[in-house]
């Protein structure tokens, strides 16, 4: 097939020059491809914190210490200790209505030792029903009773990376661990869970709450209870009851005086949700920068070439081209240019982001791969307008002088 | 026509190129311009040719009056009325003889298919017939020459301005070209052409002379080749 006279006309004014059309179009091609495949990215990164969120359940409820708004995270994300929700608080919530069972949290860090192994790592202190609650099973060995808890038995139960640091060669159940130098026996392993970006429970040691509140921490409050509903559908009812339960516990009257937060996950994955959305439209703005460093460079080249395309319009004019033809000419050269730059750069784009979404899934990550519409259709509009303004800055110059002119352009 | 002035301004310096040039060419002639360089004859053919423009001064072309035409109609003029050829071919480089020629027609807005047909009759008629599909770097100087005849002619003008057309050909090459100008002219073209050489000059049956902007020179040629 051949194509009609103008096409093939479009094609050569752009090949002409192959470094030229080459070096555009690479400025085009970087350009939209950053686009797509940050917004791409941004929104793998969004799936991967609500993903690893979702993954731990939608029943449940988390009470922090400290009072927030709605939107904000709790004080004690900032650093403050907030020392009013205690083991007793704990204790009362697990026995309201609705509630399956619930873990108190307490945590801590310091220098962990196996033997001739020795990391720098988290410990918490967790109740009998951890397993239960964040539905993370025992590989190996077993977990520690309610009766052990109470007792403060210095027993640990060790996450599968954290085993992996401690005990990479032997079996470690019934060996002995040391804790801030103080010795724990091994009783259990848990099963790989995968990590998230807001925490690796699989790099954790987990001791008796008590043990740890006592031996390890010195403190009698807690960093967290999290609570298992009997369904999402009873979530809501229950905060309530537990935010009323606390604040006759706590002696508040009014909700503006809480000295706690209590928080679904549907809240929270709104919340990361918001900052997610932020940082992309920030990531999408560098993109944008870049898309108008590309356009600087198309400008730079089209000025470059500015002698031998005054030549070419000379002819043209010469012959009997109009300025509108001339004009529509660089249009459709434009047109073609960013057309195929652009459909390079989405490829481009979508294979980096699926790249990245490929790598991150076999890592054992939610990621999810996605290619915006309208990062395409605003990438490729802006790098249009870029190829169109400033290339037509020569031709609309060149159809303007007279055809001998610019055939003698120098 | 007469009274043309034209004066370049290059920074501070100003040419006057044409000082008073009157002259009336009639159809079917067959015209000679020649002068040193520098006597203002290519910038009287590029004016005559609606490449360019007179500062001051009357012409009449198809006996009306040209000053006041806009770009669209001067477009159409050296669309459809006049055809010019250059010393330098101006092809383009990319395209084949065929699609060379086929521009102008482009530009007139003729449908593709009659393109073809005219331009191949049109490349027939100097000689190129087995040459349509080759690209011009795969052209001697004489063919090239033939190529953009080819292309001057294809929308049928009445007037063919030539600069200088043999100037880079070979007197082989040369006297082909002005033989394609003489059978042109038979046939009822208009031809006005700059050249150097008296050689070329022969060919023609008027030859002007210019100096330093003003006609020294013009009478008719007795003994045409």
């Amino acid at each position: 097939m051949r194509f009609p006279l103008s096409l093939r006309l479009a094609f050569a004014g752009i090949f002409e020059n192959r470094i030229r059309a080459f070096l555009t179009m690479l400025g085009i091609i970087i350009g939209i491809g950053s686009v797509v495949a940050i917004m791409a990215i941004g929104a793998g990164a969004k799936s991967l914190i609500t993903g690893s969120i979702e993954k731990m359940g939608t029943n449940l409820i988390g009470v922090m210490p400290g009072a927030a708004s709605d939107s904000g995270p709790p004080v004690s994300v900032m650093g403050i200790t907030i020392t009013t929700l205690t083991y007793d608080d704990a204790m009362v919530i697990k026995s309201l209505p609705n509630v399956l069972g619930i873990s108190a949290y307490a945590n801590g860090s310091g220098e962990i030792t196996a033997g001739k192994q020795s990391t720098d790592g988290t410990f918490s202190g967790v109740t009998a029903q951890y397993p239960f609650v964040e539905n993370h099973n025992i590989e190996k060995g077993r977990f520690f009773t309610e009766n052990e808890e109470r007792t403060s038995k210095k027993i640990a139960v060790l996450g599968v990376d954290m085993k992996e640091k401690l005990f990479p060669y032997t079996n470690p159940i019934g060996q002995d661990i040391k804790i801030k130098n103080i010795n724990f026996t091994v009783i259990g392993i848990l099963e790989k869970k995968g990590s998230s970006i807001v925490s690796n429970p699989d790099n954790q040691v987990l001791v008796p709450l008590n043990t740890a509140q006592k031996l390890l921490l010195g403190q009698k409050h807690l960093g967290l209870i999290r609570i298992k509903v009997d369904g999402e559908e009873k979530v809501p009812v229950t905060m309530e009851q537990i935010k009323r339960t606390l604040r006759y516990r706590h002696e508040i009257t009014s909700p503006e005086d809480d000295d706690f937060t209590v928080r679904s996950l549907d809240q929270a994955v709104d919340m990361l949700g918001g900052i997610m959305e932020g940082l992309q439209f920030f990531l999408a703005s560098i993109a944008a920068i870049s898309l108008i460093v590309g356009g600087i460079g198309i400008t730079n080249i089209m000025l470059m070439t500015v002698k031998e395309r005054t030549r070419e319009i000379g002819l043209k004019k010469a012959i009997g081209a109009t300025p509108v033809q001339i004009k529509n000419q660089f249009l459709l050269e434009t047109l073609i240019l960013t057309g195929i730059g652009g459909l390079i750069g989405i490829i481009f784009g979508s294979l980096i982001s699926w790249i990245i979404a490929f790598g991150a899934q076999k890592m054992g990550y939610t990621w999810n791969f996605y290619i915006s519409p309208i990062s395409i259709i605003i990438s490729i509009g802006v790098a249009f307008f870029v190829g169109i303004s400033f290339g037509m800055y020569p031709a609309r110059k060149a159809s303007k002088l007279n055809p001998i002119d610019a055939l003698r352009y120098e | 026509m007469s009274g043309i002035h034209k004066t370049y301004h290059t920074g501070s310096v100003q040419a006057h190129v044409l000082r008073g040039i009157s002259v009336e060419i009639k159809k079917n002639e067959y015209v000679a311009i020649m002068g040193p360089s520098g006597s203002g004859k290519s910038t009287l053919m590029n004016i005559m040719g609606f490449l360019d423009v007179h500062d001051a001064g009357e012409y009449l072309f198809d006996n009306r009056p040209v000053e006041g035409y806009d770009e669209e109609e001067l477009a159409e003029i050296r669309n459809k009325r006049v055809g010019f050829v250059f010393q330098m071919f101006y092809l383009l480089p990319k395209m084949s003889a065929l699609d060379n020629v086929k521009l102008p027609m482009l530009y007139a807005n003729i449908p593709e298919k009659e393109q073809e047909e005219r331009a191949k009759q049109a490349l027939i008629s100097v000689g190129l017939e087995d040459r349509m599909h080759h690209k011009p770097n795969e052209l001697s100087g004489g063919q090239q020459q033939r190529v953009s005849i080819a292309r001057a002619l294809v929308n049928e003008p009445k007037v063919i301005f030539a600069d200088e057309p043999t100037g880079n050909l070979d007197t082989h090459s040369g006297n082909e070209v002005m033989e394609i100008f003489t059978r042109l002219n038979r046939e009822g073209k208009t031809i006005i052409m700059i050249t150097h050489e008296d050689e070329i000059a022969a060919y023609t049956k008027r030859k002007i002379i210019i100096r330093d902007g003003l006609i020294t020179s013009d009478e008719i040629n007795h003994s045409q080749k």
